[in-house]
């Protein structure tokens, strides 16, 4: 009897409380990430109100860890030099791992709004972006992500993204095929995930509307072996090859089609040009290979040069994309709260939406209406040299930097 | 004694109402939901891997099946999130049976091999149809439920919805744990020979149990689709899977309340080591690891014997002296 | 067309062998114990981490040293899996073994993710280059494993039929009870059975180095679908994994003919499932 008065008393309660919040009837979740910090009864409390603290959600574990790794050097790096160069903001870094997975990305998200962050860098990769969106958006923080899919485009008001979309780098790659190596029938091989599917269906549009003839073959990530795939593609009457694939699985691709002897021209996606990529592969095998490139050490920019240099001091390793992606990020914080006058989430978004013409390592920074920031990539190709030692070394050159229109 | 047992589940139930209001922020409100699914999820799971021991490996598989059909129907067609839950449901009973089978063939590890594989084909079917599922993109604007047109926000007032279905579904457990069919599904694990000579029908029990494994299963995945407002093959994958043979193997195999310690534990305990940065993971199945060989009657029966343990000890003490 | 087909008729069977040796060391572990080693892709990666890594990266020894080197660790691995994992849980339910198994693989994996970082690297010039047969073409890598894969079985064989430890190995598979009391040591089997086996681990993972490169997730996909070459050539069964790894190696590579080349993977899986309904004793299985 008691139990049952109980349980109904408590059945009563739940509904009442549901009613109560349900009835709102707003559409916003619960909080933005100032309000709620005082009923937070969590480890970190908010910060000071002159701190700007920047939350950072990487892939530390998970399938990607090392993009996560450089980013949280690039970062670090990044507010180091900040401090000793300028040092007017008080900034803290709020580093939260989203296990490369999107319950993972979406609880480190989550964290990072309920520790108060005022602006969020990442999560990495167009899949987390996706899943974190919403909350960040209710939120009301501003979140910069170097994803890069054509998903993102106009889907948050919050995103602001750092990196070139594919929309443009997958066109520059496809324009580069029909343009410059004059294919007329061109064979597309992608990872399934949603970097290379995002790749192809740009390609694939972009084929259609010029009346190229193409054909598709897909992987998915940690296939034991392509060879059917680029036997295909060999077979189907192409011309030139599309590649959009990831940079882990660049060496298997390059392998199959150097040792099954596919001299079709390639044009890939850029993690061709990313230095890591290429140790993992024997210089012969990626010879001529044509690519969209967004960091290319052998560039004769300033600013990459000058990150290149910073990072091998500061950190011993090369520097790469991942970490020059969010490293370009910070300044855009900086000059964020410089154009909008405060270090409060909103104040950051007002700030970011009004850059132009910042010089950051990937190119330069400037902000469309879709809050896309980059839109630059290079056209490289690989041309194989001998070292001093004799042995081969394959490295990117320039061929042409190209921007688009937006 | 049992009225202690009251006592303790009364407080729990207390302490889960108000912990929205002590903890009120996206993050743990997010994370609490998660921890409800995953308890459900849970007490199917216990059905087959926990009374009648045949190891399941692709519960992420059946999980993502679940959300995906109730997505599909609310996003692609419109429908009330309540349809796509009944869907799931449905398709959660199809599977169970589906899989049922095979397992009448097969046991032990074979088995366990098989669930595996079907958890990948799911994966792989899932992410590579993208024209219906979204593929490697996702599917995203996973609409939220709405009783009498009010709709139930993500945050507090769907922690409480999903509160309410846990209990359900904790209801419904321990009344078939207790009924014929649980005592049948122990026998049939403790002692095949004597179940088929009193009259049970084996083929009939097992495949029983996985259909329900399968509908909580696939229930839980629709309520994750709601939850998270977005939805990627990547997500259920073996690790997935694993989790949650862990969270049973901890709460102690075959005891719907330990079902949900062994939960909230797994859930919660990553966030609660956070602090431990780089290392959390390699602790966390350290600890796993080490009780299923030490502690293979769950986690609370064995803080339970500890504590016995201690007060004999003490309590030998005081009467040798006294 | 012709060409393509024997092509991928070279490129399946080349990778047929992978997973039969896949298949034998976790058939080695399942004879001896009744267990499946859920870990031994873990055990594959620790493999090429302490060859590649450690010997030849770290401390720049020369790959022969390096490979030499690294069969005493994983040796060592071996006995310490049989002791921590497989004889405690060797009396536990299918649930403790399995998940005991799991578990014990995410811990090498997290150890070697913080000891080794997450960047994948190779060994530049390992066994690189191909083998022209007429118009086809094979990796140098692909054929030293056929050559290695087909060593260690005949090897096995040998071993297991004329040496007092191999003959001691295969009562324990037969009979734990009756060789305990015909006073042979059973744990201590055990052991020598899992360093054995974490040895061909080792073979593969260094193997598979120029396939594959090193890297933390570079034998999750072989490590299942070698369970598939297990279950399809007999469970258990030594050469019934080669014939098993090549079948399932052949139908793979021939599935991108008919279907969709992103399905490939699912092929492996549903082979498996089939075998398992059908035939789960497989193509050569005896015992059941």
């Amino acid at each position: 009897m008691k139990k049952k008065v109980l349980g109904l008393l408590l059945a009563v309660s739940m509904t009442v409380s549901l009613a109560a919040c349900g009835g709102a009837g707003t559409d916003t979740t619960t909080d933005t990430s100032t309000a709620d910090t005082s009923t937070d009864s969590a480890e970190t409390s908010a910060p000071a109100s002159d701190v700007l603290r920047i939350g950072v959600a990487a892939g530390i574990t998970g399938n990607a860890p090392l993009e996560g790794e450089r980013m949280q050097q690039a970062l670090e790096m990044a507010l180091e030099q900040y401090n000793e160069s300028d040092g007017s903001i008080k900034i803290e870094l709020d580093v939260q791992d989203t296990q490369g997975t999107t319950a993972g990305a979406l609880n480190a998200v989550q964290r990072c709004i309920s520790d108060g962050c005022q602006v969020i860098l990442g999560p990495h990769g167009s899949t987390l972006v996706l899943a974190v969106g919403d909350t960040v958006d209710a939120a009301q923080v501003p979140f910069i992500s170097g994803g890069t899919s054509p998903n993102l485009l106009d889907q948050f008001e919050y995103l602001y993204t750092c990196r070139t979309n594919d929309t443009y780098a997958a066109a520059i790659g496809a324009q580069a095929c029909v343009e410059s190596l004059n294919a007329t029938n061109v064979g597309i091989f992608y990872c399934s995930d949603d970097y290379g599917s995002g790749g192809m269906t740009v390609a694939s549009e972009y084929f259609e509307e010029q009346g190229i003839p193409y054909s598709a073959e897909a992987y998915n990530t940690g296939d034991t072996d392509v060879s059917g795939q680029i036997l295909s593609l060999m077979n189907s009457g192409a011309d030139c090859l599309f590649v959009w694939a990831n940079g882990v699985d660049l060496a298997m691709i390059s392998r199959t089609m150097y040792q099954l002897g596919c001299e079709l021209p390639i044009v890939s996606s850029s993690s061709v040009a990313v230095q890591q990529y290429i140790d993992l592969c024997e210089p012969e095998w990626l010879e001529g290979w044509y690519g969209v490139g967004e960091y290319v050490e052998s560039s004769d920019r300033e600013a990459v040069q000058q990150y290149a240099a910073d990072f091998l001091e500061y950190t011993g390793e090369t520097g790469e994309l991942f970490g020059a992606t969010y490293y370009g990020a910070f300044q855009a914080v900086i000059q964020a709260v410089e154009l909008g006058g405060g270090i409060d989430s909103a104040s950051i978004k007002d700030g970011l939406s009004q850059i132009q013409g910042l010089e950051v390592v990937l190119g330069t920074y400037n902000c469309d209406d879709q809050n896309n920031l980059m839109h630059e990539c290079s056209l490289i190709q690989m041309e194989l040299t001998t070292a001093d030692d004799g042995s081969s070394v394959v490295a990117p050159v320039v061929l042409e930097q190209l921007s688009v229109d937006y | 004694m049992k009225s202690r047992k009251n006592i303790i589940s009364i407080v729990c139930l207390i302490a889960a109402v108000i912990l929205p209001w002590l903890f009120n922020s996206t993050y743990y409100l997010s994370l609490f939901g998660q921890t409800l699914i995953n308890i459900i999820i849970v007490f199917g799971l216990n059905f087959i891997t926990g009374l009648t021991r045949n190891m399941n490996l692709g519960t992420a598989g059946i999980m993502a099946v679940g959300a995906y059909t109730s997505a599909l129907l609310s996003t692609r067609l419109g429908l009330s999130p309540w349809i796509g839950l009944v869907a799931a449901i449905l398709v959660g009973f199809l599977i169970g049976r589906g899989l049922g089978y095979p397992s009448l063939r097969i046991s032990g590890v074979y088995l366990s091999l098989t669930t595996i594989a079907f958890g990948e084909i799911v994966r792989l079917v899932l992410n590579n149809t993208t024209s219906v599922t979204g593929g490697a993109q996702g599917l995203t604007n996973v609409p939220v439920f709405s009783i009498f047109g009010i709709q139930i926000q993500r945050g507090i007032p769907f922690y409480y919805f999903l509160l309410l279905f846990m209990l359900l579904m904790f209801w419904l457990s321990t009344r078939i744990v207790r009924s014929k069919w649980g005592r049948a599904f122990k026998a049939i694990s403790d002692n095949p020979d004597a179940a088929e000579s009193l009259g049970i029908d084996i083929a009939k029990i097992k495949i029983l149990a996985f259909t329900l494994a399968a509908i909580y299963a696939a229930l839980g995945g629709a309520l994750y689709g709601n939850l998270m407002g977005y939805l990627n093959p990547s997500t259920f994958n073996f690790d997935f899977s694993i989790n949650f043979v862990i969270m049973l193997m901890i709460g102690g195999i075959g005891i719907v309340r330990g079902n949900i310690i062994g939960a909230i534990v797994v859930t919660m305990l990553p966030e609660l080591l956070r602090f431990l940065g780089d290392y959390y993971q390699l602790v966390f199945y350290t600890i796993a690891f080490i009780g299923a060989i030490k502690l293979p009657q769950g986690w609370p029966a064995g803080i339970a014997s500890l504590a016995k343990w201690i007060a004999r000890k003490t309590g030998l003490k005081s009467r040798k002296e006294g | 067309m012709l060409n393509t087909i024997l092509q991928l008729a070279v490129s399946g069977a080349a990778l047929g062998f992978v997973y039969a040796l896949v298949g034998i060391e976790y058939s080695l572990i399942w004879n001896a114990t009744g267990l499946l080693n859920f870990s031994h892709d873990k055990i594959i990666t620790l493999g090429a981490y302490v060859a590649a890594g450690l010997f030849f990266t770290k401390m720049g020894l020369p790959i022969p040293v390096s490979f030499i080197l690294s069969i005493v660790v994983m040796i060592l691995v071996g006995f310490l899996m049989a002791t921590v994992v497989l004889n405690p849980l060797r009396k536990m339910t299918t649930i403790f073994t399995i998940m005991g198994t799991i578990l014990f693989g995410k811990m090498i994996y997290e150890l070697i993710r913080l000891l080794y970082g997450s960047a994948p690297f190779t060994v530049p010039g390992l066994m690189t280059g191909t083998v022209h047969i007429g118009s086809l073409v094979i990796a140098k890598s692909n054929v030293y494993i056929i050559v290695i894969a087909v060593i260690v079985v005949a090897a096995l064989q040998i071993f297991m039929q004329t040496t007092k430890t191999g003959k001691a190995m295969r009562c324990v598979q037969q009979n734990k009870k009756a060789s305990e009391l015909m006073g042979i040591n059973v744990k201590q089997n055990i052991r020598i059975t899992a360093a054995i086996s974490s040895v061909i681990c080792l073979i593969i993972g260094f193997m598979v180095i120029p396939l594959y490169t090193v890297s933390l997730s570079m034998a999750s996909m072989i490590g299942l679908k070698g369970f598939a070459a297990g279950v399809v050539g007999g469970f258990g069964f030594l050469p019934g994994c080669i014939v098993g790894g090549i079948v399932v190696g052949l139908i793979e590579s021939a599935s991108v003919l008919v279907i969709p080349s992103v399905y490939k993977d699912a092929v492996a899986f549903l082979v498996l499932i089939i075998f398992l309904l059908i035939k789960p004793t497989g193509i050569l299985g005896k015992k059941s």
